[in-house]
Formats: structure tokens, sequence, C-alpha cells
């Protein structure tokens, strides 16, 4: 998985250019954005506009990276297709994942929880 | 190096077996190619210095009979001559020498280029070496393979053996299932049993992943839920006593309880309990496929509202859900392998290719349905093994009173 981050204030931007995250793809990107969560990174948005399918694997390594990021830290997703939607609502990761419909909302969205905290 | 000086001339033989012994070879003498022929029979040698014009067999018949000869390692040859003129050399290249040297032998030339071959002969020892390592790892790789597979296959025998009866019905509940690993293993793995007279306990796994690994954490849960299983089906220590069956939400939570801190892999799973007198179901959907609901007038749907998968997060709550089934339902349990199927280039079986088949089959018998489903996915698949393991659980109720004259008209059907 091609990933592209970008720094907006506290928050970093990772949008994934490839259309599947899956077995042959999420091993690399939970190591791409889990080498940023373990240097200190935490307020992390996932723009999945570009993935139209995610496997058992994919939904693993969203789950995992979600950890990672553990109690301290935050992490949204945006742009969900509807067969990736769909794929949240069923196994309910919209209870685990801060989920916004445009990465400028997302970013308002752990911006404004940074402010509070 | 081993050398063998082949020359009619002994004066010219011993000139130059002493400078070889010098320099650390070992020496061999013949006195035509015929000797030299024989001794190359029995005995190990890098290089043939060998002159060209010798009674019986000369140099290049020597040249021929060794590049003819099925040596263990490579000879090198080298033609002492007198010769000069560029068709002599062709032809000795022809022959299969190596090198040249012209008489008289200028003993500091020789050495050079005895140096010139040994690098290559101990290239050729290096190499030889490292084949034989490769082909004696080769050897154990392939033993260890062959272990490997005949303990897959007997590991994928015993899997199959967990499976329950293909097809079966009790009271007013018929079930059948369909299973087709994508390796000889499956992370997939379905059951279900008769809990007393009037309850059916099923379940269906989808470990994420498949092979060994997934195989493995589908046995185990397997294995717990079969404590479950065998908590239900043992007889009371006493006629008094009331078994009350374990709620299938509680049974998720607990796995989800159990299977957290993995390795990262976790499994979606449905565990459902059937009412057979009332045909009401009572299930617990941990990130499964939403179920498909077959009605009696054939309408179908896809019925729940998914789960969170079992071993990724906790805490988090699972909630049952209710169903009431009517004469003739059925409901359809499937793992995302099937829609997730891909045929050749790579298109997806996908949700509404899925229900089309379904509605096809709708009011075709159970095992005939199964059929269906699996053909229908193997034409999809066009022959190729599948990529992900594929599995159904298929449930069908009857009410009671109306059971006997449906099951005829299906049986006449």
């Amino acid at each position: 998985m091609r990933t592209e981050m970008r720094r907006v204030g506290t928050v970093v931007v990772v949008t994934l250019m490839d259309a599947r995250l899956g077995a042959d793809s999420a091993p690399q990107f939970k190591a791409d954005v889990g080498h940023y969560l373990s240097e200190g990174g935490n307020k992390l948005v996932l723009d999945l506009q570009q993935v139209t399918f995610v496997d058992s694997t994919g939904l693993g390594a969203l789950v995992s990276l979600r950890k990672m990021a553990g109690e301290r830290g935050e992490i949204a997703v945006t742009g969900l297709q509807e067969p990736v939607q769909a794929l949240f609502e069923l196994t309910r990761l919209d209870k685990v994942f801060r989920i916004y419909l445009t990465s400028a909302e997302a970013i308002e969205g752990l911006a404004a929880e940074t402010a509070r905290s | 190096m081993n050398i063998l000086i082949v020359d009619d001339d002994e004066a010219a033989r011993r000139v130059l077996e002493a400078p070889l012994r010098r320099w650390g070879h070992s020496v061999l003498s013949a006195k035509d190619g015929e000797e030299a022929w024989q001794t190359l029979q029995g005995t190990s040698v890098d290089v043939v210095l060998t002159d060209w014009m010798m009674p019986l067999m000369d140099g290049l018949g020597l040249c021929r009979a060794i590049r003819d000869m099925p040596l263990p390692r490579y000879v090198h040859v080298v033609l002492c001559t007198s010769k000069d003129r560029k068709e002599d050399f062709l032809a000795g290249l022809e022959a299969g020498a190596d090198d040249f040297i012209v008489k008289p032998i200028d003993l500091v030339e020789l050495r050079v280029r005895l140096r010139a071959v040994e690098r290559l002969v101990r290239l050729e020892q290096d190499l030889s070496r490292q084949n034989e390592n490769l082909r004696h790892l080769n050897c154990e790789l392939a033993n260890a393979h062959g272990l490997i597979q005949r303990d897959v296959q007997a590991a994928a025998a015993a899997q199959l053996r967990m499976l329950p009866p293909a097809l079966c019905r009790h009271e007013n509940v018929g079930v059948h299932w369909l299973f087709l690993p994508a390796q000889s293993l499956a992370g997939d793995m379905l059951n279900y049993f008769f809990a007393d007279e009037k309850h059916l306990v099923f379940y269906h796994i989808d470990v994420s992943g498949h092979g060994i690994p997934a195989a493995l954490l589908s046995m185990t849960v397997t294995k717990m839920l079969a404590l479950e299983s065998s908590r239900c089906t043992m007889p009371s220590a006493s006629p008094s006593e009331e078994r009350t069956l374990a709620l299938p939400a509680e049974v998720v939570s607990g796995l989800n309880r159990e299977f957290q801190g993995g390795d990262g892999r976790y499994f979606t799973m449905t565990y459902g309990i059937v009412n057979c007198s009332s045909g009401r179901v009572r299930y617990c959907d941990a990130g499964q496929p939403r179920a498909i609901h077959i009605r009696r007038d054939a309408s179908l749907r896809a019925i729940g509202r998914g789960g969170f998968p079992v071993g990724l997060w906790e805490p988090m709550d699972y909630e049952d859900q209710n169903l009431s089934l009517s004469t003739g339902d059925r409901l359809v349990f499937y793992s995302d392998g099937i829609t997730e199927c891909e045929n050749a280039k790579g298109i997806a079986f996908g949700q509404e290719r899925w229900m089309r088949a379904l509605g096809e089959l709708r009011e075709a018998p159970l095992a005939d349905l199964v059929e269906g489903v699996k053909k229908s996915l193997g034409e999809w698949r066009q022959g190729l093994e599948f990529d992900d393991d594929l599995s159904l659980l298929a449930l069908e109720w009857q009410c009671p009173d109306s059971q006997s004259s449906s099951l005829a008209a299906e049986r006449s059907g």
C-alpha cells in the first residue's frame, strides 16, 4: 500500500493511495504507519478515499494501529467508500474509530480534541 | 594440483616433473594418449599437460577422449606444441584443449599458466562443494516438505472429521453445510448439535487469514465451543436439575475475553440457538456477513446488524438478535470467502451475484441448494483453486403441523 503523509498542525494525515487494503498490502501499511506511531505521533487521520476493498487482514491492520495509538492517541478515518463503510458498520469498527466525512472535518475534530485535553 | 604429463619422450617428461613437484604439484606420467587415457580412468587429475605428436593416440585424440569421458569433474588440458599456425590452434580448441604452450617449454611461462589454471580449479572445487551442499540441503528440504505435507494432510483429514453430518433432518429442522478450504487446512469451521430435544445450537467461524495458523486458531475455538456443547448435552446429575443454555452473546463475549492479546489474528463468527418447536432463532453475529433469510414466499433479505469480530478489541458488548422463522423459511450463514471469491479476471463474485444465485436456488431442496452454490462458485472460479476458505451453514424450519405435508412435497419435487 502506497501512502502519503502530510502534517497539519498537530495532526498527521495519511492518505492510502491504492484501492485494496488486503493480505498483500496491509502488513507494509501497518509497519509504515506503526513506525510513525512508535515515534510518538498520536493524532492520525487515515484518508481511505481511494480504498474500495478491505479484507480481514486489512481490518486487522487498522485495529492494530488503533491499539498502538492507545489511550494517549486518536485515530480518525475519513473518505469511506460504500463497500468499506458497509464493512465498518458490519464489524462495528465505527465504535472504535472516529469517522468523518472529509479529512478537513477529521483534522478539525482531532485538533479540537487536543485543545480540550 | 594433480598434473598428468603425457609425452613419448621420457627426457622431456623428466624435465617437467622436477619443477612441477617443486611448485607443490603431484605429478603422474604417461608415454602416450592411450596410457594417459587409462590413467585418467582411475585417478583424479586436475590438469593434463600433453604433447601433440605421439604414437597410438596423439594429443588431439586424447583431448577428444577426455571430453567424451564422463568424468566426475572438469579436466584442464594444456597442449604443448611446436605448431604455431592458426589452423592448428583452432583444431586444438575444437578437440577440447583449454590452453597451449609452445615448445621448447619456458618454465616461467608454464608456471604462470598453471597458476591461472589453479585459480579455475579452485573455483570449480568451491562450486562443486557448494553444489554438493545444495544437493544435500535440497534433499533435506524435500524430506521436510514431504513430512509437512503429510502432517498437513493428516490435519486436514482430522479437520474434516470435526465437521458435523452433512445433511441432517431432526424434528422440524433441516441443516446442511458447504466447506471448501483454500489450502488443505481451513480457517473456517462450522458445527451444530442438539443441546436437548428442543434446541439446536450452531456456530460458524472464519479466522482472518488462512492456512495452518488460521486452522490452528479455528481448532482452538472449536475445542472451547465443544466444552459448551458437552456441558449442554451431558445428562443432568438429577432429573430435577434444570440445565440452561448459555446465551449466544455470552458465549461470544467469553471467547472475546479469552482471545485477546494474540498475534493480531482474530475471527468473525455467528453463534445461535434454534428453538425447534417454535422456529425462533436467537443468534449473536460477530462480524460475519449478514445472514440471508429466504422466506417461504421466496423473498430474500440480508438480516442482522453485524457485530464486532472476536479477539480484536476488549471490552466489547455483544448482543443477541432474534428472529422468528415461518414454516419453510431458510437461513443461510456464510463466510466472506463466498462474496469475495474472484474469477480469473479478478472480479469478485459479489453480493448481487450471490443473492441472485441463492434466489435461483430458493425453492430447491436444501441439499440441492448447497450443491447449486458450490457449482456456481466453481464455475465463477473457472476451475482455479479457491484463494480463501469458503463455507456456509444453511438451516430450514418446518412448522410441526405443516411438516409432514411440506417434507412430502419436497421429496416428490
